[in-house]
This record gives structure tokens, C-alpha cells and sequence, in this order.
């Protein structure tokens, strides 16, 4: 199962176009992965270039190798080489071509590193406004006051 | 490390919509869920949206948790017998993806002569031994077991068992757990004594009852009496994780009854417990609680005389703010009481009809296990095997 995914029998080679033109050559078989690009193939048989308009270069190429190497080893470390605007960068792309073992994988670092963080880190990352009203957010803050306890200074 | 393309274009790109927002959320504990309440409104809602609660739920199902590594499922069942017919607890071993082999054990010799009632202290195994024990009026029995080497240990008689002027005490069997401090397996056990004289005055009537609480250890091989007061026990379910016992109770510190429901957490390491209330809108006379583990977190199956089981989880011990609806069971016609939960999702039930089956949160299918049990006397155990001596030294 540790092996990269290249096999005699899918040596067709497809060519992904990245939103910053980067080209990427890659096999029938890894680019069936993204289902996306699956679908993109099963409409139009013998496309050769298929344009990725979501993703920059830099990401699909971490996607691609993602999708050839990732096993339960490779998965474990996959995410600590990236901070979290790439984190977020890649779920958007793992997102768009549904690869469901990456979102996944993404999903749980992410998560990870946002768990013992304040509201304030959390909307700043994600880039959220606030629609509480004082009122209310200052009531939710009593409520589960417990839930407060620990956290990291942001 | 260099930002994409341009620092401007990063916050622009970098908006994670709801909904995948949501699958990162549903991965993080009940703790950093209810704090991220207060990021945006939408998020205080989080386990009334049924979307997230999907997600939450399936990530909760599949997410297997340590405490289950290399475990089997072990039923211990008491039969219902026909008038005449005697008491017997059988233990099987549940294997197969839809526990279709039932392997049943020999019992140690010591319950060969009388397998009536046999209980599996705290519903777990400790490197592979179990604790089991059986009270019979005077006679109570506790040892350990290991089902896979077949050794035992017999577990000697408690000094504190009788106690002028007291009768024969009333024993429950509290928890049997792990004590990695002192790399040493403990038994809790509860007594309760009626004072001698009182045995022709009726039981509402009794003045003088003492109780106190006990605890082996193996690497001393004795009994110690604990300087502790706190609630004993209300039901048979019991349950040990990480070198805590837990239980739950109606009675007060001083074991007056009829206060409040809570979760008593008796920590074996330090010996001393924690309460955590359940919330009021668990509370109601007509509930039946049923404490177990799900997925590696203490849970409560409430349930009444409908078909309808709610299961709550506890985010945070001593926080009774913190038990989270996370699942609603409905309708599960003919389903009598709970008697446990597996590995990856399942809860085990008894039937009106005796049967016990199991059902499977993630397909909310029912299956019979194809043998019958007796009303709130048949359990599921988590074990994990063994081939160390008992105590390992």
C-alpha cells in the first residue's frame, strides 16, 4: 500500500493547467483521483489539458504528490510542513477537485491546530465577523464559562 | 515562509465556506466547540443544525478511539430460567464484523460448582485480566482472571467484612481499574451495615446503618479502609477508563437516598473522586439512565416507557453544563433496556422478548446476537487480551 500509485495499465498521461499556468503532467490514474477532474473526463473522452482555474501551481503540485504517496505514515506528517493559510489554501483545492482522503486529512489538522485557541484567534484565521452583540456573546462567554479554562494566549 | 503570490491575495482566497467550515469543526472536542460558539452566531448553533450534527456524528462514529486498539467484545448473559431451572452466567466472546461467531469460555474453576450471577467488575480488563466476583448471601467470592492463560487469582477476605455489632454487611462491588502510579490493580468496594439489634424492626425503621468503603490492592494483597465519604452506587453500571471508576448515584455523601443524579469519578492513583452533576433537562422522573462508554467517552442512554433512547456526552467531567445531545435512537420498537456499547458504534440491547441484539449507529440497523438474556443482567465488556502473568510481576 506504501507504493506510489503509477501502474502499467494507466499510462495515459493527462495534463492539469493550474490557475497561475503552471503545467503539470500526471497519470490517468492519479488525476482520477480528483473527481472533479473524473468528471471533467467523463464529459469530454479525449481532453488532453484540463485547466484547474481554483488552484495556484504551488498547491496542486503538494496535491498531486499528496495523492501518489499518502498512506498512514505519510498522512501523520503530511501537515506539519505547512502553515495554516496553505492549510486552508489546500482544503479550498482538496475541496474543489474532491479528493475526500485529503479534505479529510486536512480537516483533522486544521482542527488540531485550532483547538485550544480563543473566538478572536479563530476569526482571524478563518476571516469571520462577528455577528454576536455584546449582549449575547458576553452571555455565551458566562454560560460555558468552563469551555474558557486553559486556552492559549493568543 | 513566503505567502502565495502576493500577501494581498491571501485573505482574499483564504475564505473557507460554511460547510467546510463545519467538517473541520466536527472534528474538535465538545470543549472547543461550545468556546467557538461566541465566534459567530451561526456556530452557537452548531448542534442544532442538523448538517453539522451529521458530520459531527460520523466523525464521532468512525474516529476510533486508543482505548480500543486490539480489544474484543466479551457478553457475560444470565439466562431467564423457566420455575426450577437455575441461575447461569455464560460469557461469550463476540467476534466477526457482524459478531456472528460467539465463542462461549469456561468460567475459572473457582465458579465451576455455582456460575450463578457472575459479575465483570467495571465492564474491562487490565493487561488482559478481568476481576470477577459473585455474592451469594454469605459467601462472596472476587478474583482475578485471565481468560487467555487461564490463570486466577483468588482475591482474600476483607477484615472489615464483619464488624460487631453489626449483621453481615450489604457488598457492592464498586470498580476494578488500574493504578499506573504504582503499577498496581485495585478493587473499590462499598459496605453497609444494619445494626444487629434492628432485626426485628422494620427496614424503613433502621436507625443505625454505617457504611464504608474499601479498597484492595494487589501488590499489598490486603484491604484498606478508605477515609472517604461519598455516594455509592445506584445501578450495575459501572465502568473503568484511564484509572478511574465511575458510576453514578442518587444517593448524597453520606449515602442518604434520593438526591440528584450525578456521575461519581473515583480516581485509583490519588484516591479521591469527583462528582459532575447531569444537567437539569436529563433530570425527570420518568428517565432511566444507563451510564456507558461510547467510542472512548462517558455517556448517559436515557430512556422512558417510549421507544425513543437519547444519548448524551459528557464534554468535560465535573461540568454538567457540558453533556451533549449527540444522538436520538428512535423508534426502536421492542427494545427494552441498553446492556452496553461495542467498539465502532454499536449499542447492544435486550428485547422484550428476552433477545439480545445489537444496533449499529452508523446504518441504524438492528441484529439479533442470537441468544436470549435475562432483564438487566446480561453485559458488555471492552477486553483486550493478555498472555502477561496477573499484575504482570
Amino acid at each position: 500500500m506504501a507504493e506510489e500509485k503509477s501502474q502499467a495499465s494507466s499510462s495515459k498521461m493527462l495534463t492539469l493547467k493550474a490557475s497561475d499556468g503552471v503545467l503539470f503532467e500526471v497519470e490517468l490514474n492519479i488525476a482520477k483521483e480528483m473527481k472533479t477532474v473524473q468528471a471533467y473526463i467523463d464529459d469530454c473522452e479525449d481532453i488532453e489539458t484540463i485547466p484547474i482555474p481554483n488552484v495556484l501551481g504551488k498547491h496542486l503540485a503538494i496535491v498531486i504528490e499528496y495523492i501518489k504517496k499518502t498512506n498512514e505514515e505519510y498522512d501523520a506528517e503530511f501537515e506539519k510542513q505547512w502553515n495554516m493559510d496553505d492549510l486552508q489554501l489546500l482544503l479550498l483545492a482538496a475541496n474543489y477537485l474532491n479528493i475526500s482522503g485529503l479534505q479529510e486529512c486536512l480537516c483533522k489538522a486544521i482542527a488540531k491546530r485550532i483547538e485550544n485557541k480563543s473566538p478572536e484567534y479563530v476569526r482571524k484565521v478563518f476571516n469571520i465577523e462577528n455577528d454576536h452583540s455584546p449582549e449575547e456573546e458576553a452571555k455565551l462567554r458566562k454560560e460555558y464559562k468552563w469551555a474558557f479554562e486553559g486556552v492559549d494566549k493568543d | 515562509m513566503e505567502k502565495s503570490m502576493g500577501a494581498t491575495n491571501a485573505k482574499v482566497i483564504n475564505h473557507i465556506p460554511e460547510d467546510l467550515a463545519f467538517s473541520i469543526l466536527s472534528k474538535l472536542p465538545l470543549k472547543s466547540l461550545k468556546r467557538f460558539g461566541c465566534v459567530r452566531r451561526s456556530w452557537a448553533l452548531l448542534f442544532e443544525n442538523l448538517h453539522f450534527l451529521n458530520m459531527y456524528r460520523n466523525y464521532f462514529i468512525s474516529n476510533n478511539h486508543s482505548y480500543y486498539d486490539g480489544t474484543s467484545i466479551l457478553l457475560n448473559q444470565t439466562n431467564n430460567p423457566l420455575s426450577g431451572e437455575a441461575f447461569h452466567s455464560t460469557l461469550y466472546l463476540l467476534s466477526g464484523e457482524r459478531f456472528e461467531n460467539m465463542v462461549k469460555l469456561d468460567w475459572p474453576p473457582p465458579f465451576h460448582e455455582d456460575d450463578s450471577f457472575i459479575e465483570i467488575l467495571s465492564k474491562t480488563s487490565v493487561n488482559g485480566t478481568l476481576c470477577l466476583a459473585q455474592k451469594n448471601g454469605m459467601d462472596l467470592k472476587c478474583l482475578f482472571w485471565n481468560p487467555t492463560t487461564d490463570e486466577f487469582k483468588i482475591i482474600p477476605s476483607s477484615p472489615f467484612l464483619y464488624q460487631s455489632p453489626y449483621m453481615e454487611p450489604t457488598v457492592d462491588f464498586n470498580g476494578f481499574g488500574y493504578d499506573h502510579v504504582r503499577d498496581d490493580y485495585k478493587v473499590l468496594r462499598w459496605l453497609c451495615f444494619f445494626n444487629i439489634t434492628d432485626v426485628e424492626v422494620p427496614f424503613e425503621d433502621y436507625l443505625d446503618v454505617d457504611s464504608m468503603w474499601e479498597i484492595y490492592s494487589l501488590r499489598s494483597n490486603s484491604w484498606t479502609k478508605l477515609d472517604i465519604e461519598m455516594p455509592a452506587s445506584a445501578s450495575n453500571e459501572k465502568l473503568h477508563v484511564d484509572g478511574v471508576c465511575h458510576w453514578w448515584s442518587i444517593h448524597d455523601d453520606i449515602n442518604c437516598y434520593d438526591s440528584p443524579p450525578r456521575l461519581v469519578s473515583f480516581d485509583l492513583c490519588n484516591e479521591v473522586f469527583l462528582t459532575t452533576h447531569l444537567s437539569s433537562d436529563m433530570i425527570d422522573p420518568l428517565n432511566i439512565l444507563h451510564l456507558t462508554l461510547l467510542n472512548g467517552f462517558i455517556a448517559f442512554i436515557i430512556y422512558d416507557q417510549t421507544t425513543t433512547f437519547h444519548i448524551r456526552i459528557l464534554g468535560e467531567l465535573g461540568v454538567k453544563e457540558s453533556w451533549t445531545k449527540v444522538f436520538i435512537l428512535e423508534p426502536l420498537p421492542s427494545i427494552e433496556h441498553p446492556i452496553g456499547a461495542g467498539r465502532k458504534g454499536e449499542i447492544f440491547f435486550r428485547k422484550d422478548d428476552d433477545e439480545l441484539v445489537w444496533f449499529d449507529l452508523s446504518t441504524q440497523m438492528i441484529e439479533e446476537l442470537g441468544v436470549k438474556g435475562r432483564e438487566h443482567c446480561c453485559h458488555i465488556v471492552i477486553y483486550k487480551d493478555s498472555l502477561l502473568p496477573i499484575g504482570g510481576f
